[in-house]
């Protein structure tokens, strides 16, 4: 008896459970009765519209969705989603959004029948209103298919307005009560749109800018009234003039520091850094050989074959990183060497600046040289470099200590292979320190000076004068007294 | 007066002659690791380190020296040494040397330091040797003096000179704004190079100046003094060979 009066109790509690319809239009949230209409306003002739009915199961058990539910009639509007008993139920607490279109159509008054189990018809009113036809000049695009409206790409920091055009196709006035525009790098309309009376035929215009601070896609809206157009538009960094590469010689040669500097024929539209890199290739007739020049195509602050720069915004000089900003040695070894220019980080090369110098052969560079009379012989010792990896060739000729020459002339000797050896295993380019000894039978010390001259292929070097210097020994030290008489030297 | 000399190339070719890499000298880079350095002046090939925390270094043909705190290091041999920075000067045989720290002078020759019994007035900043002997820079009231061991005065430098370092043909000193080289003869060639503090001998004919972050190579051979730039290589990337 007790369970049969709970059954009768309960029976009609669950027969009277229904769904809670709520319209969902926006941002606002209004019940919906059964056999009441709602009125969704106004939208533009053709345009679309969406909005959403909420079923809601506030009760503590599943409702049920009826077969074919739910269901919806009328001229241009569909459900979207869900389909129609696509669930078998909407759980206690839960709710269900059906999402209905508008497909939009000529000034008219739309209207729908809708009904979700026990609940309906209820009835969707939106007219369609006569609108203006919005245009848009260049440098913009659109609106398209879908009403975008494209400000194309421009440069970081510069503005594309676009001057944008409504005009009243149809045939009665129209007013067009507000224009706006939202997204972050998309200015207002200029001058600001009010309310605007648009007879027959009329027209207004209003300017819209893009102005991008960043290189980056930029998304917004264009708001007139109840239609939204899409903006977009794309920024990117502005490209650098392209660099000139320059150096503080207008005659390089190996054997030299030059110090590099790199100006922009216009200022930096945004700060940009990246490298100077250089790359040495020598010269052919001495290929086989400079595998080790070790020195050349190295800049000074890192001794490394690329350096670091930077240029801030607005300047048109670049800044070398490190210290002996932009120094680099050019070696011991003819050849060519090429710079080229990559930024890592701001704005892109609009063109190629690499440049290269060349090397020319030289006679043999002598840096050092010391002539120096030792017990029994004369040393001769000279330090230098031949870019041509083909010297060999010398000439000597001494001198007494009063000048006058010794023996019939100058003494020529040929030490070719002797260099090609050095100089094949190398790993100073074309630096060499030579070592000659001439052995003196008689008073070495009354040789006074000797003149020297090396030869390559690319000439005779002019002539070393070395005045020799007596071997006068180091220091004494008696007791902890010192007698220095020094070192000697050139 | 004729002289015997064997004037024949095939001697010349056949006997001693020889073909070696350019060497230098030693510098002291910005970690004061002590480098060798091969190459001619504007082309330099900086080495690996050889030595670590060197405070001062002198370099010849025939010799390198270099002081760290507690010893001095020639090739493979290391002497003890009083703590602290050192001058140095080199000659054929060895090395006499000042040590501020204990203001005493000292000789180093074959891997033996022998204090010596020398004093001078005021506060010595560099030696040198060359044929005059040995000569000591000493600030006296603000003004640097060349003087002899004995005291001699030999030469003087303008007030306002900071760094000295004194080679064999003369004496390079630092003012604020220059590097100035004092010839034999007593010219001078001043060298664009502001903030010079120390003075080494890099090598024969060549002074390494340190100014800050920027290494100075002064070339100081008489008729080819020239001021260049040394390589400073990175920390971790040491020049191939």
């Amino acid at each position: 008896v007790t369970r049969a009066a709970i059954l009768l109790l309960l029976a009609p509690v669950a027969a009277r459970a229904q769904l809670q319809l709520v319209l969902v239009n926006g941002t606002q949230q209004t019940p919906i009765t059964s056999g009441s209409t709602y009125k969704l306003g106004q939208v533009a002739a053709g345009a679309p519209y969406d909005f959403i009915v909420q079923a809601q199961n506030n009760t503590t058990a599943p409702i049920s969705i009826a077969p074919n539910n739910p269901a919806l009639s009328g001229t241009d509007f569909s459900i979207t989603s869900p389909p129609p008993s696509s669930q078998p139920n909407i759980a206690p607490g839960s709710f269900l959004n059906v999402y209905i279109h508008f497909a939009g159509g000529p000034p008219d008054s739309y209207s729908a029948s809708f009904q979700f189990n026990a609940v309906g018809p209820v009835y969707f009113v939106i007219v369609s209103v006569p609108a203006a036809t919005l245009t848009v000049a260049s440098p913009c695009t659109g609106p398209s298919s879908t009403n975008v409206i494209n400000f194309g790409n421009i440069a970081e920091g510069q503005t594309a307005p676009c001057t944008f055009v409504l005009l009243n196709q149809s045939s009665q006035a129209l007013t067009v009560s507000s224009v706006s525009v939202t997204g972050v790098g998309f200015l207002p309309p200029e001058p600001p749109v009010a309310a605007i009376s648009l007879a027959v035929g009329g027209s207004a215009s209003f300017v819209v800018t893009f102005a991008p601070n960043t290189a980056a896609v930029f998304f917004g809206d264009l708001i007139v009234d109840t239609q939204t157009f899409p903006l977009t538009g794309t920024a990117y960094n502005p490209p650098l003039s392209t660099p000139m590469l320059q150096f503080d010689t207008s005659t390089p040669q190996s054997g030299q520091q030059i110090t590099l500097t790199m100006a922009l024929p216009t200022p930096a539209p945004v700060a940009t850094s990246g490298a100077v890199t250089l790359v040495f290739h020598p010269d052919p007739s001495v290929a086989t050989f400079a595998s080790g020049d070790a020195m050349v195509g190295r800049f000074l602050a890192n001794n490394a074959q690329s350096a670091g720069f930077s240029i801030q915004q607005g300047s048109t000089q670049a800044v070398f990183a490190g210290p002996s900003p932009g120094v680099f040695q050019t070696g011991m070894t003819a050849g060519t060497i090429t710079f080229t220019v990559a930024v890592t980080s701001g704005a892109p090369l609009s063109g190629d600046p690499t440049v290269s110098i060349t090397l020319t052969p030289l006679p043999v560079y002598v840096d050092t040289a010391i002539a120096a009379a030792i017990a029994g012989a004369l040393d001769i010792s000279v330090v230098g470099f031949d870019n041509t990896y083909s010297a060999g060739a010398m000439s000597f000729t001494f001198q007494d200590n009063l000048g006058n020459p010794i023996g019939a002339g100058p003494i020529a000797a040929d030490f070719t292979s002797q260099f090609r050896t050095y100089f094949t295993t190398s790993t100073d380019g074309g630096g060499f320190a030579m070592l000659v000894t001439f052995p003196v039978v008689g008073n070495a010390a009354a040789v006074g000076a000797v003149n020297i001259q090396m030869t390559n292929s690319a000439g005779t070097a002019p002539k070393t004068q070395l005045v020799f210097i007596n071997d006068t020994g180091g220091c004494v030290l008696v007791g902890n007294v010192l007698s220095c008489p020094g070192a000697p030297t050139q | 007066m004729r002289l015997a000399i064997l004037l024949s190339a095939a001697a010349c070719v056949a006997a001693q002659s020889g073909l070696n890499r350019p060497a230098l000298g030693q510098m002291i880079d910005r970690q004061q690791s002590l480098r060798p350095v091969y190459g001619v002046g504007g082309s330099f090939h900086v080495q690996s380190p050889i030595a670590e925390r060197v405070i001062s270094s002198a370099c010849s043909r025939t010799l390198c020296l270099a002081k760290t705190e507690s010893s001095l290091i020639s090739a493979a041999v290391v002497t003890p040494a009083p703590a602290g920075d050192a001058f140095i000067a080199l000659d054929a045989t060895g090395a006499t040397i000042y040590f501020p720290s204990v203001q005493q002078f000292a000789r180093w020759q074959n891997g033996t330091l022998a204090p010596l019994s020398l004093s001078v007035y005021g506060t010595v900043l560099a030696l040198g040797s060359n044929t005059s002997g040995l000569r000591i820079a000493v600030q006296r009231s603000g003004i640097v003096w060349i003087v002899s061991s004995d005291g001699t005065i030999f030469d003087s430098l303008p007030p306002g000179a900071e760094a000295v370092l004194l080679t064999a043909n003369g004496i390079v000193y630092a003012t604020s704004s220059a590097l100035i080289l004092r010839k034999s003869d007593g010219s001078e060639l001043s060298f664009p190079a502001s903030g010079v503090t120390a003075l080494f001998a890099l090598g024969d004919g060549y002074v390494e100046a340190r100014a800050g972050p920027i290494l100075y190579a002064l070339r100081t051979i008489p008729g080819r003094e020239q001021l260049f730039q040394l390589p400073q290589p990175q920390l971790g990337k040491e020049p191939g060979r």
